[in-house]
C-alpha cells in the first residue's frame, strides 16, 4: 500500500482512498477514519458530553442502563445497547455476550477459560468475558465475513 | 434467549405435527401407531423441555460452573423421570438403579466437556492469530 501525504494550507482535511477493489482492508481503513470523526452522546453526572467512538473500549448493558467504558472512565449512554450495536457495527464493535458490545480495535488477545468460555484482554489490561456463541462472530469479523 | 426457546418449541411442535400428519396419511391411527406416536412425541417433548431448561439455567447461573452442571443433571434426570411417568416408561426407581444411571451419564459429561474445551481453545487461537496479523499490518503502516 502506497501512502502519499500532501500539505494544502488553509484547506479542510481530506482523505482520498484509491483502491483497485473494495476489499476488507479498504473497509477497515474507511471504518478507522470514520471513528476519528464520529462521536456519541454520553452522560457524566448531570452533564452531557461527546466522546469519540475510537475512545470507547466497550459498551455494557446493566439493569436496563447502558454504560460506555473508555480507557479509564465510565459514562452512561443515552441510547440502548441494541441501538448502539447497529450504529457502531461499522466501527468494529461486535457483541461478545448478551449485554456487552466490544470494540475489537482495542482487543489485545483472547484465551479460553474454565467452563469453555473465552476471556478477552483489552489494551488497558481489563478482561472481558466472551460468550462462545459470539466468539464465532469475532472470528468471522477478523476473517472479513461481517 | 427468548428467540432460541421459541425456535426450539416451534421445532418440536412442527415435528409433532408432521408425525401426526404422517400417521394420518398412512392408514389412520391404529393402536400400534398411537403407541409409536407417543414415543416420538415424548422424545421430542423431552428434548424441548431439557434444552429450554438448559438455556434458562445457563442464562441465570452461568457464573458457577459446578452449580450449573449439577442443576443441569438434576433437571435432566427429573424431567426424564417426569416424562417417563406420564408416558409409562420403565424408569430407574431404586437407589442402585439411579446410581447406575448417574455413572452412565457422567462419562458423557466429561467427554463433552473436553471436546467443548478443545473447541474453545481452537477459537481463541484463531482469533489471536487474526489479532496478531492485524497488528503486523498496522505496524507496516
Amino acid at each position: 500500500m502506497k501512502i502519499t501525504l500532501q500539505q494544502r494550507k488553509n484547506k479542510e482535511l481530506e482523505v482520498i482512498i484509491l483502491y483497485p477493489e473494495l476489499t476488507q482492508q479498504v473497509k477497515e481503513i474507511v471504518g478507522y477514519l470514520r471513528t476519528n470523526d464520529t462521536c456519541i452522546v454520553v452522560k457524566e453526572g448531570m452533564e452531557r458530553r461527546l466522546i469519540n467512538v475510537h475512545e470507547i473500549y466497550y459498551v455494557e448493558s446493566l439493569e436496563r442502563k447502558t454504560f460506555v467504558y473508555t480507557k479509564d472512565q465510565v459514562y452512561r449512554a443515552e441510547k440502548k445497547l441494541t441501538q448502539l450495536k447497529k450504529e457502531l457495527a461499522i466501527y468494529g464493535f461486535v457483541l461478545v455476550s448478551r449485554a456487552c458490545l466490544l470494540n475489537l480495535n482495542h482487543l489485545k488477545s483472547v484465551e479460553s477459560i474454565f467452563n469453555s468460555r473465552l476471556e478477552g484482554m483489552l489494551e488497558n489490561g481489563e478482561k472481558i468475558s466472551i460468550s462462545r456463541t459470539y466468539a464465532y462472530q469475532i472470528k468471522q469479523y477478523f476473517e472479513g465475513g461481517h | 434467549m427468548k428467540e432460541r426457546i421459541e425456535r426450539r418449541i416451534m421445532f418440536t411442535m412442527m415435528i409433532t405435527l408432521i408425525t401426526i400428519l404422517w400417521q394420518f396419511l398412512l392408514d389412520g391411527i391404529t393402536e400400534n401407531d398411537y403407541a409409536n406416536f407417543k414415543i416420538v412425541f415424548s422424545i421430542f417433548l423431552f428434548i424441548t423441555i431439557y434444552s429450554v431448561t438448559e438455556r434458562i439455567i445457563t442464562y441465570y447461573i452461568q457464573f458457577n460452573f459446578l452449580l450449573q452442571k449439577v442443576l443441569l443433571f438434576v433437571s435432566f434426570m427429573g424431567l426424564f423421570r417426569g416424562v417417563g411417568w406420564v408416558f409409562g416408561w420403565h424408569m430407574p426407581h431404586s437407589f442402585d438403579q439411579w446410581i447406575s444411571a448417574v455413572i452412565a451419564v457422567v462419562p458423557i459429561y466429561i467427554i463433552w466437556y473436553f471436546i467443548d474445551l478443545r473447541n474453545a481453545r481452537k477459537i481463541a487461537r484463531d482469533i489471536n492469530l487474526q489479532i496478531k496479523k492485524r497488528e503486523e499490518e498496522q505496524s507496516k503502516l
